[in-house]
């Protein structure tokens, strides 16, 4: 398993994983956000100021708190209303939870964003940054106080199984742990070269009594068979 | 059982309740039914990790687990419901536990205020460390009583612009004394510092040119929740701060995360008193029609009003 993932135990007594997000792929979301932020800026000034009906003043007003609100609230806003995402982190399917993988609710979205304050110092983040990689869940300092994470978000989809080979039983009894690294073996064959397909399944001679291509054909038969009744 | 078998019986079930959590954001429409599912799902990801299936089962039981778990323990945020119990009850109770950094906050912002103020009233000179010969201008011309205008620059309409240059600048000046005190209190301790140095210089440099009138009787309304809020922020900064300096019996990351709990609340309280401060000081400092005497008795009342509240309110509640 990858060292970056965090475990909670919930109070059904199993063990959910999460997936920290590090500085690289939260700064590729910060930088779309600041596009993003850019974009509602000028619609929105353009709005106060080209279609207002009220005086320049009062148009000033309303800019300056919509500024306010905006240069604050931005993050929290999405954070909130959006599970925990903003438009940049959505498009990186990254989002912000609680350290106990609930949704991030108002009062810890406002903490985490507003310590950016500090997170950015002295130039673009790097205290933020630096305090990122001292901890094993990428927390910036927002997120230390907050009780938050940023996490990947993964789509997975059930595989369907192997099917072009006919299932076969297991030649011997085997531990759970062996078999399992059939399986394995059966998912992952793909992506390696022939070569060391092969290379792998002739270290199991023992229990097929093949070689080459012959050892990795009957390897997935019985792989077929440990997640098929026969 | 073999995976596959695991697989048929249960898909179904996984499929119903992927699409259930999925679809309603908000409200569920059965409850009993989903906590049932949820349970379910939570014991078939323990077997499917027991019996090892494959990691495409795993991590998809996984999610599913992760999706009904968001939605069961959800932490409640209605905010409208408690706004109204946080202010007349909660942000006071909270400030008076905290009354000792509230207390050492004040200190920071009002002794400096004093003494930079006494320091200029008494040798004028000082002022030119503090502030550039056009600053020192513009706050006299500010306040000067011949203008038929004072109090910052102004035109009749320009209240509610004003408005909203105080908001910008005062909320922001409490969100940073907030923020900034994660570094061991001392971004806090340094705005409140800082602060008071400031406005202790413009009331020396006003004081001691003659124009108390046209200034005392502007800031006496607004100050008393502006300077009050201010601290309060401060004191919220150095909760988060001092967390980490002294964090007891908890671990330092459990102790920060808890007073930063207590610290928010304070800021929240801050934030709206400044709100109203800055409204004050739009609409009613700025009234130049109306006499100072009564600005003063006003701003009095206000003071006695905004001590009082801190002091009194939540205690029948708690």
């Amino acid at each position: 398993m990858l060292d970056t993932q965090k475990s909670i135990e919930t109070p059904e007594g199993i063990d959910l994983k999460l997936s920290p997000a590090s500085a690289v792929i939260r700064s590729y979301a910060y930088f779309l956000d600041l596009i993003v932020r850019g974009l509602i800026f000028i619609v929105a000034a353009i709005i106060i100021f080209g279609f207002s009906p009220l005086s320049n003043n009062m148009n000033q007003g309303v800019f300056l708190i919509f500024y306010f609100l905006f240069t604050w609230f931005y993050p929290v806003f999405f954070e909130v209303l959006n599970q925990g995402m903003t438009p940049g982190k959505k498009v990186l399917s990254i989002k912000v939870v609680h350290d106990d993988g609930t949704p991030v609710n108002l009062s810890n979205s406002i903490i985490r964003n507003f310590l950016r304050t500090v997170d950015f110092l002295p130039i673009f983040y790097f205290t933020g940054i630096i305090c990122s990689y001292l901890n094993k869940d990428f927390k910036r300092l927002g997120d230390l106080a907050a009780g938050t994470i940023v996490v990947h978000q993964y789509q997975t989809k059930l595989k369907p199984h192997i099917t072009n080979y006919e299932p076969i039983a297991l030649p011997m009894p085997l531990s759970l742990s062996e078999r399992h690294a059939i399986t394995r073996f059966s998912e992952r064959q793909s992506s390696f070269s022939k070569e060391r397909q092969a290379e792998l399944a002739n270290l199991l001679e023992p229990l097929h009594h093949k070689k080459n291509q012959d050892a990795v054909d009957s390897l997935l038969a019985i792989a077929n068979g440990l997640s098929k009744s026969l | 059982m073999k995976q596959q078998d695991f697989e048929r019986k249960y898909q179904s079930l996984w499929q119903t309740f992927e699409k259930n959590v999925s679809q309603s954001n908000k409200n569920l429409p059965n409850i009993d039914q989903f906590s049932k599912n949820y349970r379910a799902i939570c014991q078939h990801l323990a077997l499917a990790q027991e019996r090892l299936y494959n990691d495409h089962l795993i991590s998809y039981l996984n999610r599913l687990s992760l999706l009904g778990h968001e939605k069961l323990y959800r932490q409640s945020s209605s905010l409208t419901r408690r706004i109204g119990q946080f202010l007349v009850a909660d942000f006071p109770v909270t400030l008076r536990q905290e009354w000792r950094l509230f207390l050492l906050a004040s200190l920071l912002l009002y002794l400096p205020m004093l003494i930079m103020g006494l320091v200029i009233y008494f040798n004028p000179d000082f002022a030119f460390n503090l502030f550039t010969v056009e600053d020192i201008f513009k706050y006299k011309d500010m306040y000067d009583p011949a203008n038929d205008r004072f109090g910052r620059e102004r035109s009749a309409d320009s209240d509610f612009y004003m408005f909203g240059f105080y908001i910008i600048n005062n909320i922001g000046i409490d969100f940073r004394c907030f923020a900034t005190g994660i570094v061991f209190g001392l971004g806090s301790m340094f705005f409140m510092v800082f602060n008071g140095i400031h406005i202790g210089g413009i009331a020396g440099v006003l004081t001691e040119t003659g124009f108390t009138d046209t200034f005392y009787s502007f800031v006496v309304g607004h100050s008393s929740f502006e300077l009050t809020a201010a601290a309060i922020s401060g004191a919220a900064g150095l909760k988060m701060g001092f967390s980490l300096l002294a964090p007891g019996s908890l671990r330092r990351i459990d102790a920060l995360k808890k007073s930063t709990g207590i610290a928010i609340k304070l800021l929240y309280g801050a934030a709206t008193m400044t709100l109203i401060a800055a409204f004050i000081e739009a609409y009613w400092s700025s009234m130049q029609m109306i006499p100072s005497t009564i600005k003063y008795l006003v701003g009095g009342i206000l003071w006695v009003m905004v001590y009082a509240y801190l002091f009194f309110g939540g205690r029948r509640s708690a």
